[in-house]
């Protein structure tokens, strides 16, 4: 599940079960004849096609060209890959990649950031969530599915990707060149105490060292001291469905459900649920989402929510609920095909929706920016190798001032408030729908 | 998995009868539409699979779509719900947008506002690409909706959002429908009987204005012609190869059509109709210049009779055919496609020209206002530019110079080939 970003889909699970778990059964005869007769008229065409097209075109072409047609009119997620792009793909989600550190998905036919990855080029040359791609080297993504916009993008490590992208806050266009890194990512960040008691955890993404590497940060903030936690899941696109499920888990336990899959066939029906026992099952804890929350963040934070074990705050999340499986085709091809939805325990759909926060805090593309250029302006004074100079970066931050993280401060007010009035903050008894806020 | 392939051969199976039955098939013999299998397999899984339940009719619509669609960005396939029947005859004055457009590298782009049409006078520019009609946005519509939209007469009135190289921000248009105004062809004698003749447009009656015209020009001593073929999009090939007539001599070949079958494939030459263009021929092209114009400026080149000035003209010369399925669903697409004499396809290539002129480097926000005021003085017609952002015309203002610096440097070029060929000048 990793949605957005197809590479990880096979190395999920999901796909395996889907696969496995597909039951044959055999059509009726009226499936049959109708099936039959769709066929029939796309034969016709196919022959008129070859018979009266200018040019000859090889009838596997036309047969692709067929083919493609059918998955794009499914949803942004679903596609047919042909050989080479389904060999590519497995050797990306086997090796480490070049890239640029964005994730990506269609949104309104455009191909758009979900978000930008700490620590990469992208970040770094400025790329924001919800930017959209509208070029890449000088040519047109319009039409280019999100495999074949995902190849475009990646390459060797030192290669420049040039690219143009339209910010539908400002309309601008702007053009970026950007020179390609091993994306390699740390998920767990700036584990800190933000006050005595009130401890800070950021998620940048569920990836298979997520689970342990946040039980190692929680543990040390423990000791030091913590009561509550501000869980910070902004701009973190998803990855991998069980270890979204592990970080829900630590919190909620009680063999709860977490979240379920629902397909039409009864094989892609899952219930995914916690243990018996929480690791942290009573810290009152904030959970922080925005816009750029995708996927397995809204697993966490819907399950989070829907068992009243603790508050969602920021703004909307994303909205990709939907499970992809892989499925292979004879001639070495393969289909990627939306088979499921997710679903909250309390029953709500993920897809297109999102999960709205308990409390809503805003916060503009401007604010955003300057908290994390804040951000890395910090890390890089902090993690200064003597000898640089910085007194750049040191005015720089000395003139953003006081940039204030609207989100995490209302958060923390909210901790300290819940603290001082001893409130339980465990798990309920049932999930249940929050009423939205308005 | 094991199920899913036996399920698939027996699909195939079913579509074998079928295939042997028509003539293509026989022809080729067994094995023929390959990936059909897959085809089909991947309808099966999908019906199977997929999160909605979807009919087989929907997915070979797609399917045929997504097929027409990968040939090319003219092709397309329109299912029996959406085939109008013939178009009504047209309201009382109904009329034009006098707008081509076309998909290039998969945009909708302008290819050129027809001179003295709705479009032009609003001030829609040859590269503009359209972002939005009537608010929706273009992607969500389908090819053969759009090219509905755009065609024919009517009295519906368009809303345009278009993106403009060197704009930062989106331009706004509304076009109400209304006639093409000013000639298709006009003349004017420059300097040392150097002569320009504008063609904006190829229709019916182009051939015999040009013809009166040229004889005109010839009456007055002209020896020499700029050819400005500059954003003229519309037209009928034939009305471009009747005028290409008095530029070659009898015989002499303007174009070929070549498509899949033999019969498909056509000639044409010249008749080397009087009067005949007297003296050196530079023609000038840009993006805008499009299909009949694209046709006449390649006769030219590969005949020998005029040297191509300006920029890489847009690449679309084609004859379609539509094609009615059983069903009632019917396929558009391209049946033969214009070469010029020595065989180049004019087809999303373009021709090249032999002398390339850079367009002028535009700065943000200031796009096109040199140009701007240089169309003004150069055909003295007003248009109308409000809504257009950063671009201040006065009104009436002439050009000092006269010219615009690419018909400057075409006479230039008429100029010295007189000098070279020790022309005795008044």
């Amino acid at each position: 599940m990793r949605p957005p970003r197809y590479a990880a889909a096979a190395a999920t699970g999901l796909a395996a079960y889907c696969l496995l778990s597909a039951i044959f059964t055999p059509p009726s005869p009226a499936q049959d004849k109708q099936l039959k007769s769709s066929l029939d008229l796309f034969v016709s065409g196919l022959e008129v096609v070859a018979r009266n097209y200018y040019r000859e075109v090889p009838e596997r072409d036309l047969a692709y060209g067929a083919i493609k047609g059918m998955c794009a009119a499914l949803d942004p997620h679903s596609q047919f890959m042909d050989e080479e792009i389904y060999r590519e793909m497995k050797v990306e989600t086997e090796g480490e990649f070049g890239g640029l550190g964005i994730e990506i998905t269609i949104r309104d036919k455009f191909l758009t950031v979900v978000s930008p990855i700490e620590d990469t080029p992208a970040f770094k040359a400025g790329l924001r969530a919800g930017d959209r791609i509208v070029e890449i080297e000088g040519l047109s993504t319009k039409d280019l599915s999100l495999v074949e916009a995902v190849r475009k993008l990646r390459g060797t490590p030192g290669t420049v990707a040039r690219i143009t992208v339209m910010r539908p806050s400002t309309g601008a266009m702007v053009p970026f060149a950007i020179t390609r890194a091993n994306i390699q990512i740390q998920s767990v960040k700036d584990a800190k105490l933000v006050t005595g008691k009130v401890g800070y955890v950021r998620l940048t993404q569920f990836q298979e060292r997520t689970g342990g590497n946040l039980d190692k940060a929680l543990q040390d903030l423990k000791k030091r001291g913590m009561r509550a936690l501000v869980l910070d899941l902004r701009n973190n696109p998803g990855g991998l469905l069980q270890v979204a499920i592990e970080v829900a888990d630590k919190f909620i336990g009680g063999d709860r459900m977490l979240v379920y899959t629902k397909g039409r066939l009864k094989a892609q029906n899952v219930e995914f649920k916690s243990h018996s026992a929480a690791a942290y099952p009573d810290c009152p804890m904030v959970v922080l989402v925005n816009k750029g929350s995708a996927s397995g963040s809204e697993i966490v934070a819907g399950a989070i929510q829907d068992w009243g074990r603790g508050i969602i705050l920021g703004e909307t999340t994303f909205g990709k609920g939907s499970v992809q499986s892989v499925l292979p085709l004879s001639d070495g091809s393969a289909l990627r095909l939306t088979t499921a939805k997710y679903f909250t325990p309390s029953g709500r759909c993920i897809q297109k929706v999102g999960v709205k926060p308990d409390i809503v805090v805003q916060m503009t593309d401007e604010q955003e920016i300057k908290v994390l250029l804040k951000r890395r302006l910090e890390k890089m004074i902090s993690e200064n190798q003597q000898g640089t100079d910085l007194s750049a970066e040191k005015a720089e931050l000395k003139k953003l001032g006081a940039a204030a993280d609207l989100q995490l401060d209302r958060a923390v007010d909210l901790l300290q408030g819940l603290l001082a009035c001893g409130k339980s903050v465990a798990a309920g008894p049932a999930p249940r729908v929050r009423n939205a806020p308005r | 998995m094991k199920n899913r392939a036996l399920r698939a051969r027996r699909l195939s199976a079913l579509l074998l009868p079928l295939l042997l039955a028509s003539p293509a098939a026989a022809e080729k013999g067994p094995g023929v539409y390959k990936g059909l299998d897959i085809l089909c397999d991947v309808v099966t899984i999908i019906q199977r699979d997929y999160i909605e339940k979807l009919s087989s009719e929907r997915l070979m619509q797609d399917a045929l779509r997504g097929m027409l669609n990968s040939l090319d960005s003219y092709s397309t396939y329109m299912p029996a719900a959406s085939v109008r029947g013939p178009r009504p005859s047209p309201d009382k004055g109904a009329g034009t947008y006098g707008l081509e457009v076309a998909y290039k590298d998969k945009l909708l782009t302008v290819v050129a506002p027809v001179e003295g049409g709705p479009a032009w006078k609003a001030g829609v520019k040859s590269g503009d690409l359209i972002i939005k009609i009537d608010k929706e946005p273009v992607d969500d519509r389908p090819l053969a909706e759009l090219i509905q939209l755009f065609r024919g007469e009517t009295t519906r009135r368009l809303e345009l959002q278009v993106a403009r190289r060197g704009e930062r921000e989106f331009l706004d248009f509304t076009l109400l429908p209304g006639k093409i105004e000013g000639a298709p062809a006009r003349v004017e004698m420059l300097e040392e009987k150097i002569a320009l003749m504008r063609i904006s447009r190829f229709d019916t009656e182009t051939p015999a204005r040009a013809a009166d015209l040229i004889a005109k020009l010839n009456r007055e001593g002209g020896d020499g012609m700029v050819l400005d073929l500059r954003d003229c999009p519309a037209g009928e090939i034939g009305s471009a190869l009747a005028i290409a007539e008095h530029f070659i001599p009898s015989g002499g070949l303007l174009a070929t059509l070549s498509g899949r079958t033999k019969e498909a494939a056509r000639e044409f030459r010249s008749g080397g109709k009087a009067p005949h263009v007297v003296g050196p021929v530079v023609v000038l092209v840009n993006a805008g210049t499009s299909g009949a114009a694209e046709v006449i400026a390649g006769a030219l080149q590969d005949g020998g009779r005029g040297v191509l000035m300006g920029q890489r003209s847009f690449g679309c010369a084609f004859e379609e055919g539509s094609f009615t399925l059983k069903d009632g669903s019917v396929i558009t697409m391209l049946t033969a496609v214009y070469r010029t004499p020595d065989g180049s396809e004019i087809q999303d290539e373009g021709l090249d020209p032999d002398v390339e002129v850079p367009l002028p480097a535009v700065a943000p926000g200031e796009a096109g206002a040199e140009e701007e005021e240089i169309a003004l003085a150069e055909d003295g017609v007003e248009r109308d530019l409000r809504g257009v952002k950063g671009v201040k015309v006065e009104k009436g203002v002439k050009d000092e110079e006269g010219l615009d610096p690419m018909t400057q440097r075409a006479v230039d070029l008429i100029k010295g080939i007189h000098i070279l060929e020790h022309k005795e000048r008044s």
